[in-house]
């Protein structure tokens, strides 16, 4: 029954960084959608009803910040899990995505199977 | 009609030539660059999934060389892939990656640029052994030789790559060359600094050993020395914290300058070194102004009670940046408006409550 | 008609000594132009191949780099105000403040920032070394902390952008236009200049043209060129005087201007002049040289740079009455500009600045179209009395028109071995054409609009031109009033670019036909015109 693998909806621009992830998603039995742009990734999100969000902070078109607030705000969309992946490193913007409620926050440059671990956890919860 | 005729002509001929020179150029270099980014767009296309399986999978680097045709444009995308990989990756993911930029053909490439009597190529070297951890012994001898060239561009990236040796003693020696050039900007030199810190924490007591030295060596000027004493204290360095002190207790020779000063002064703040407390309290009545102000900085956070008449003293100052320290390190001291106004002179009294309420406001804004 | 021509030919015979003025004009301010942009096409290639060696990464981690706050002065600007503002905030950088200055506008554009953002309001600052008119209220956003709106008493740009100083906490500051488009890497690629070289207080990036481009969330998705002939016309100028004049000028170490719609400045040295004047109307060129006074009175090392890599695209005007308002606006400016550092004028204290740059802006650039203009209007009569037959009037085309080619195909052609952003052989094709049609007609009127600038300003005309814009990926043009002279000026204007058109045909078929080189078509029209 390979509808029943859990949907990750990936929304980053940095094509290596998405090209990693899909390679690490597929490995792992995952289903995945890309959008490489912030207002796409969020209609993405209520369009294919993903089971978890893999969000970049800075992207084109809506910042990460505010797709997530968007999610939230949205009573369809409000408990849709969501990890935000971004290069700011800066602690200051690890507390506005805590804020949003963000699930969890993972920093680049990252480990790839920490990013892993992090997904099945979120997914369990 | 005659010279006219033939400056007519003359330009004529220019406009023409420059023309089909232009659509000339403009046919020949747009193929050639649609071919480069084709080729190149394949190869990554190409590359990628090989090295994510490596990634993934491990295995035998030398499974990738059979991807290369000793093509440039092959080494050049293979080159951004991984590199554009490493700047978002860390860990043991990473440390792989570098791994693969050793493979033989594209080590080879580059170790051909590096060893080439031009300038541009070199540079292109220093770049991509940046992103390598370096232990070919050829290589840094040939890095360090850059390190004296004439040209700015190729001692800084030679640097830069040498911040990559494991060796505490190459890279101070490379930061130790670039802190000595002329017209060097604080950003540069900075930027060099952050990477001379190799990122294992366990090396900070032998990198701070060095760092004594550079920042020692007479020929680097002085705003380099401050630069590098506040990039010490910002790090972390702790095995540099007496030394600094010392510096600053008996400041001789090239310590004894305003700008060194007031860094190391700053550095002691950094560091929350009570046992300066006393040292900088010295420093209240130094001649140069910028001396003065980090003093009160500093010892606005940790001095005692008896600092507040020397503040007060001090808001008389005749410079009115030591008097916006000395209001603010009042303030920083819970005095309220009333107590810091005493006792200062009527024609003073407006600008004082003018600084009063900027960091009134300074402070509500954050 | 006699007397006419008789009074002509006296004028003419006056002014036959100037003639070879004229043309020694013409053929040294085109040679010195393509001199400078051929200069500054190796100068850029140079630099190219060292645009990795500094990449900002460590830098990052530590608080003693510089960072940098965006200032955005607003007027009237609600078409484009959220958009401009999401963007800026979206630019790659680690740490940047962007600062909107709503300077007073009459429209939503205040109303609109404070939904938008939900702004709340935090204590204006006290301290406000420069002069400016009144901040009413400052504004913070709690989605994005990175985010200021200064809500002021109508002023000027210049007077917002001192306000957007004063308010701004950083240590560099970039002053931009409302609709400026950045690139997202600018803020990185402008700091370059910073790290290369130490005592840096202003750098300029270029300025290119964004109509016709396509553009989705204030950024440039694809390079295009303007529809319209002016928008084309202006691209081969930008890119003759703005890209490669200012490169040739940095290398001489004597950039006068950068651009109001794009810079960086050094906030310290900037508030140590004292910021932007406010009462001229080239504040941008004006705070550029007195900051070159200022350091050179001092004695400092300091620098001011142009760099090309850094794009900040932005609209131009493509109507013929807005695009001479606005250079006759740019013609006061330099001219005021001049006037109130006369001082430095061929002064050998200021070095090669005195010597070289004041000069050429004061001879070449201010007082240049007086000598233009008179050399039309001496050409126009010898060609009404002599006709073709005349040296002065193959020589004054010559190097007015056919030299003034070569330059603009000489800027077109470094363009595309250097930075190749027109994307297809189209564009270049068209580039091409236009750098032919530049020459043709539009020079000569923007010879005339720069005349009546500096004519304008020597009457006292301080008054901004008004600068009508279209919203940027929306074409919609404003409602014009003054309907019919509006009409009636462009076909003045097309009358001129046809009628030089026509000149420049005319003579070369003559020549053709002088040297046999075509059979004698005019023997066959003048019989039956008896010209």
């Amino acid at each position: 029954m390979p509808n029943e693998d859990p949907l990750i909806l990936i929304i980053e621009d940095t094509e290596v960084i998405y090209e990693l992830l899909k390679y690490k998603l597929k490995k792992s039995g995952y289903r995945f959608e890309h959008r490489a742009n912030g207002r796409e990734g969020l209609e993405a999100v209520t369009e294919i009803n993903p089971d978890l969000i893999l969000l970049d902070v800075m992207l084109p078109g809506m910042n990460g910040f505010e797709v997530l607030r968007q999610i939230r705000e949205n009573p369809a969309t409000k408990t849709k899990k969501v990890i935000m992946l971004t290069s700011k490193n800066r602690e200051e913007d690890i507390m506005k995505g805590h804020d949003l409620g963000a699930d969890r926050y993972i920093e680049k440059p990252f480990k790839p199977n920490v990013l892993m671990l992090r997904i099945e956890e979120v997914l369990g919860e | 009609m005659d010279i006219s005729i033939y400056l007519l002509l003359a330009i004529s001929v220019v406009l023409f030539s420059l023309t089909s020179l232009l659509f000339f150029s403009v046919i020949i270099i747009r193929f050639r660059h649609r071919r480069w980014t084709k080729k190149v767009k394949q190869y990554k296309k190409d590359l990628l999934p090989p090295v994510l399986e490596y990634l993934e999978e491990g295995g035998d680097i030398s499974n990738l060389e059979k991807y290369f045709h000793n093509d440039k444009s092959e080494y050049y995308a293979f080159v951004k892939i991984v590199t554009n990989l490493l700047s978002q990756l860390e860990g043991p993911d990473a440390d792989r990656l570098q791994e693969l930029l050793y493979l033989d053909p594209i080590f080879d490439h580059y170790y051909k640029l590096l060893n080439s009597r031009n300038d541009i190529d070199r540079v292109k070297a220093c770049i991509y052994f940046s992103h390598v951890r370096l232990v070919n012994y050829k290589v840094i001898k040939k890095l360090e030789e850059f390190l004296n060239s004439s040209n700015m561009m190729l001692v800084f990236s030679a640097a830069t790559a040498l911040m990559g040796s494991e060796d505490v003693k190459i890279r101070a020696e490379a930061l130790n060359s670039v802190a000595k050039m002329k017209g060097i900007s604080d950003m540069a030199l900075l930027e060099l600094f952050h990477k001379f810190h190799s990122g294992e924490d366990d090396q900070l007591e032998s990198e701070g050993e060095v760092l004594k030295e550079v920042i020692s060596n007479p020929s680097i000027t002085p705003e380099n020395r401050a630069l590098l004493i506040l990039g010490v204290a910002e790090r972390g360095y702790y095995n540099m914290v007496e030394f600094l002190l010392d510096k600053l207790k008996k400041p001789i020779e090239i310590w004894d300058n305003p700008d060194v000063l007031h860094a190391l002064i700053k550095a002691q703040g950094e560091f929350y070194n009570v046992s300066s407390v006393d040292t900088i309290r010295q420093y209240l009545t130094h001649e140069h102004p910028k001396v003065v102000i980090a003093a009160i900085e500093e010892l606005s956070d940790y001095g005692s009670e008896k600092d507040l008449t020397t503040y007060h003293t001090l808001l008389t100052h005749a410079d009115n940046e030591v008097r916006q320290a000395a209001v603010f390190a009042l303030i920083n001291n819970d005095q309220n408006e009333s107590q810091i106004l005493s006792g200062v002179p009527d024609d003073l009294k407006e600008e004082i409550r003018n600084i009063i309420l900027k960091f009134k406001t300074e402070k509500n804004d954050q | 008609m006699n007397e006419i021509r008789a009074i002509l030919q006296e004028f003419v015979n006056f002014m036959e000594p100037t003639s070879w003025l004229f043309i020694g004009y013409f053929l040294f301010v085109n040679l010195t132009y393509i001199l400078l942009v051929i200069i500054s096409f190796f100068y850029i290639r140079q630099q190219q191949n060292y645009y990795q060696v500094f990449n900002l990464k460590g830098l990052f981690n530590s608080d003693l780099y510089r960072p940098v706050s965006i200032l955005s002065p607003a007027y009237n600007e609600q078409v484009n105000i959220i958009a401009s503002v999401e963007a800026l905030l979206q630019l790659h950088f680690s740490d940047f403040e962007v600062i909107v200055i709503n300077d007073g506008s009459t429209d939503n554009t205040l109303q609109l920032l404070i939904d938008h953002f939900e702004l709340y309001e935090i204590d204006t600052p006290s301290d406000l070394p420069i002069d400016h008119k009144p901040i009413k209220k400052v504004y913070r956003s709690p989605i994005y902390s990175e985010l200021k709106v200064v809500d002021k008493v109508n002023g000027r740009k210049a007077d917002a952008l001192n306000a957007g100083i004063n308010v701004s906490r950083k240590d560099l500051v970039c002053s931009i236009d409302a609709d400026s488009i950045l690139e997202p890497d600018v803020l990185v690629k402008l700091l370059k200049a910073f790290m290369e070289e130490e005592g840096v207080v202003a750098v300029g990036g270029i300025v290119r043209i964004a109509n016709g481009c396509k553009i989705e969330d204030n950024i440039v998705k694809k390079v295009d060129l303007p529809k319209s002939y002016l928008g084309k016309i202006q691209t081969v100028e930008y890119l003759r005087s703005f890209l490669f004049g200012r490169v040739g000028w940095d290398y001489l170490d004597s950039l006068l201007i950068i651009s109001g719609a794009f810079g960086v400045f050094d906030k310290k040295a900037v508030t140590e002049v004292g910021g932007y004047l406010h009462d001229t109307v080239g504040e941008d060129m004006e705070l550029v040289v007195r900051l070159h006074r200022h350091f050179k009175e001092k004695g400092e090392k300091y620098s001011v740079r142009f760099l090309p890599e850094p794009v900040c695209w932005t609209e131009v005007p493509e109507s013929w009455s807005v695009l001479g308002k606005q250079r006759n606006r740019w013609q006061r400016g330099l001219a005021d500009t001049m006037w109130r550092h006369k001082k430095m004028l061929l002064n050998p204290k200021y070095g090669r600045l005195g010597m070289l740059a004041m000069p050429y802006f004061f001879f070449i650039e201010m007082l240049g179209p007086v000598i233009e203009i008179f050399g039309f209007v001496y050409f126009l009569i010898v060609l009404f009395l002599a006709g073709f037959n005349s040296s002065f009037v193959l020589l004054f085309l010559t190097v007015s028109v056919f030299l003034g080619m070569v330059l603009s195909i000489t800027s077109v052609l470094c363009e595309e071995l250097s930075f190749r952003r027109y994307p297809t052989l189209g564009n270049i094709a068209y580039l091409t054409l236009y750098a032919f049609l530049e020459n043709i007609g539009y020079r000569q009127i923007h010879t005339w609009w720069r005349f009546k600038g500096l004519i304008d300003y020597l009457k006292g005309d301080k008054e901004w031109g008004k600068m009508v814009r279209l919203g940027i990926g929306n074409s919609q043009t404003q409602k014009q009033k003054n309907k019919i002279i509006d009409r009636i000026k462009p076909a003045g204007y097309w009358f001129v670019v046809f009628g030089t058109g026509l000149l420049v045909l005319l003579l070369v078929v003559h020549v053709l036909i002088d040297h046999s080189l075509i059979p004698d078509i005019f023997s066959i029209i003048s019989s039956k015109t008896g010209f």
